[in-house]
């Protein structure tokens, strides 16, 4: 495999002239050549017309301040978000041949700021699962290890960008999709506080906890590309108005940083090894630790997967066989729905809209969405509790390091448990950030996971930058 | 364990069509989910429904999107969508 430079590394050096756009492309398409087949990160690539625009940008030259910012970078776009043109098939049955007739927003910043697109990457379907299994084009592998899950859903984001298959991508994260896989392949999966990018053009799952994020091999990187696509939009009412603040990213551990770990996610833990992980550049590095409690951390996953079901089972009614993708004709509309929604979607979409119309009907409401509601609302104030206290708490992103294909598959809550230090934060809408940690368990990454206040991105980057440094 | 009524009820309104397979497999897997989500009825948490958006929803200022119909499904004649017969 041919290492790829990180976006900051490649933008320095098309300034400088020594290497061209092109030439990534053509590391690009060895790389895919040699493990694109094993690990099935992509579901459609599109290099030739890459190569192309590579052609374009690298013939435009590169001059500093006037080139856009991404000009001749390749990025790869997880394909639950739409690109003009492009299928975008959320790795389901029921959405196949269907073409995405607008950019979403996260794209248009993307093209706007010179980025060259590769193509579409696998997974879960409808992003709903921790594994990347559950995907009609078959699963994605570690690129690590062959035999171990990428971890989901943005599982073919994050493995594209491990074997050197893209520079940096987009992956989305609804209750830890771009850190867990993060965590799993060794990279960085940054999480944007609800409300920061705009979600006009990434297919609803839940919507309000889905955020679109940046993966990549550094913290610096991912800062670029959410300083590209954060921001406020007219198109997604649930921005905030108000721009994110420039990020400065100095390397430097304030002196007076407050952080402070959750002791359930570490009581909890059944592998030491993975705490000691965590925790050791935070010793080296002498930044004192405070011990919180937040006892509803412990609940999260039931709370989360109330929620996120009852929401999928609203938000997945669109898919009727009339309006997108395929369709199933019998005759008669009402047993058209059900025969292509019964044979369109997979297993775990199935059981997450059973599951959630469940919770959501008469007589079920209050004891099951509502109580989740409530469950939620009372998480987010032991979080903004703790913050008084402290400026950054730490968790591991994960309770382990990436485990086997079909270890988890057969027994859905095992599965859903894998959310366990990942969906209370997402619950609070706070923003969090996984960076892999220097020491590895059994060869396998592990990953460390810093959350901040809400609205607090650039300060959570800058730590997360200056921790990586450590 | 949920029964097969109650599965086929749910799946009716979710309207989705499932095999006695399927009823079999999710209505095992039903109880032991919904188990799991009991232990947060347990807590008897109760208060504020509220969710997290940056500014209040509203309906006041509509958008104009320039999508067209046909950009959206294959199964279009004559600028209608085509759905199947009602009737054989």
């Amino acid at each position: 495999m041919k290492e790829l430079p990180t976006i900051a590394e490649l933008s320095f050096e098309l300034h400088q002239g020594s290497v061209r756009a092109k030439d990534v492309i053509a590391d690009i398409r060895n790389n895919v050549s040699t493990h694109e087949e094993d690990v099935n990160a992509y579901i459609n690539l599109y290099l030739d017309d890459a190569d192309t625009q590579a052609g374009l940008a690298d013939d435009a030259g590169y001059l500093e301040g006037k080139t856009p910012v991404l000009s001749g970078i390749p990025i790869a776009i997880k394909d639950n978000i739409c690109v003009k043109g492009w299928p975008c098939t959320c790795a389901s049955k029921i959405l196949e041949g269907f073409l995405a007739p607008y950019d979403a927003t996260v794209i248009s910043r993307l093209k706007e700021n010179g980025a060259i697109l590769l193509g579409k990457t696998n997974l879960d379907e409808f992003a709903m699962g921790a594994s990347n299994e559950t995907s009609v084009y078959g699963p994605v592998r570690n690129p690590l290890d062959l035999e171990r899950v990428p971890g989901g859903s943005s599982g073919g984001s994050v493995a594209a960008v491990g074997y050197g298959g893209a520079v940096a991508a987009l992956g989305s994260d609804t209750g830890g999709s771009v850190r867990q896989p993060a965590s799993f392949c060794g990279l960085v999966g940054f999480r944007p506080s609800y409300g920061r990018v705009s979600r006009w053009g990434l297919v609803a799952f839940s919507s309000s906890l889905d955020q679109i994020g940046p993966i990549a091999k550094t913290v610096e990187d991912a800062a670029l590309l959410y300083s590209i696509i954060a921001g406020p939009d007219s198109n997604d009412s649930t921005t905030n108005p108000v721009p994110p603040r420039e990020i400065c990213l100095s390397g430097d551990v304030p002196n007076d940083v407050k952080v402070g770990i959750i002791t359930e996610c570490f009581e909890d833990l059944e592998d030491k090894r993975v705490e000691d992980a965590v925790l050791a550049p935070f010793q080296k590095a002498g930044i004192k630790l405070q011990e919180l409690s937040l006892p509803l951390v412990r609940q999260s996953v039931a709370g989360y997967y109330l929620l996120v079901m009852s929401e999928v089972s609203s938000n997945l009614a669109r898919y009727d066989g009339i309006r997108y993708g395929s369709r199933i004709s019998k005759l008669g509309l009402k047993e058209t729905y059900f025969s292509t929604r019964g044979q369109g979607f997979g297993d775990e979409v199935t059981r997450r809209i059973l599951l959630g119309t469940f919770g959501l009907s008469s007589g079920y409401i209050d004891a099951y969405y509502n109580t989740a509601l409530s469950y939620r609302a009372a998480l987010a104030e032991q979080y903004e509790k703790a913050f008084e206290q402290v400026d950054f708490i730490l968790t591991p992103t994960m309770p382990s390091t990436a485990f086997k294909l079909g270890e988890k598959i057969a027994d859905p809550l095992q599965m859903y448990l894998a959310d366990i230090f990942t969906a209370s934060n997402a619950l609070a809408a706070l923003p969090c950030i996984s960076i892999p940690a220097p020491k590895r368990v059994d060869g396998l990454p592990v990953g460390i996971q810093l959350t901040a206040p809400r609205w607090e991105d650039s300060k959570l980057l800058e730590f997360a930058h200056a921790v990586e440094q450590i | 364990m949920a029964t097969g009524k109650e599965i086929l009820k749910v799946a009716l309104l979710a309207r989705l069509e499932l095999t006695e397979e399927e009823r079999g497999k999710f209505g095992s897997e039903f109880e032991k989910i919904t188990a799991y989500f009991a232990e947060l009825q347990k807590m008897g948490i109760s208060g504020e429904l509220v969710l997290p958006y940056s500014c209040p929803l509203s309906s006041d200022n509509p958008r104009e999107y320039d999508i067209k119909l046909e950009d959206l499904t294959r199964h279009i004649k004559d600028g209608q969508v085509l759905i199947p017969p009602w009737l054989a």
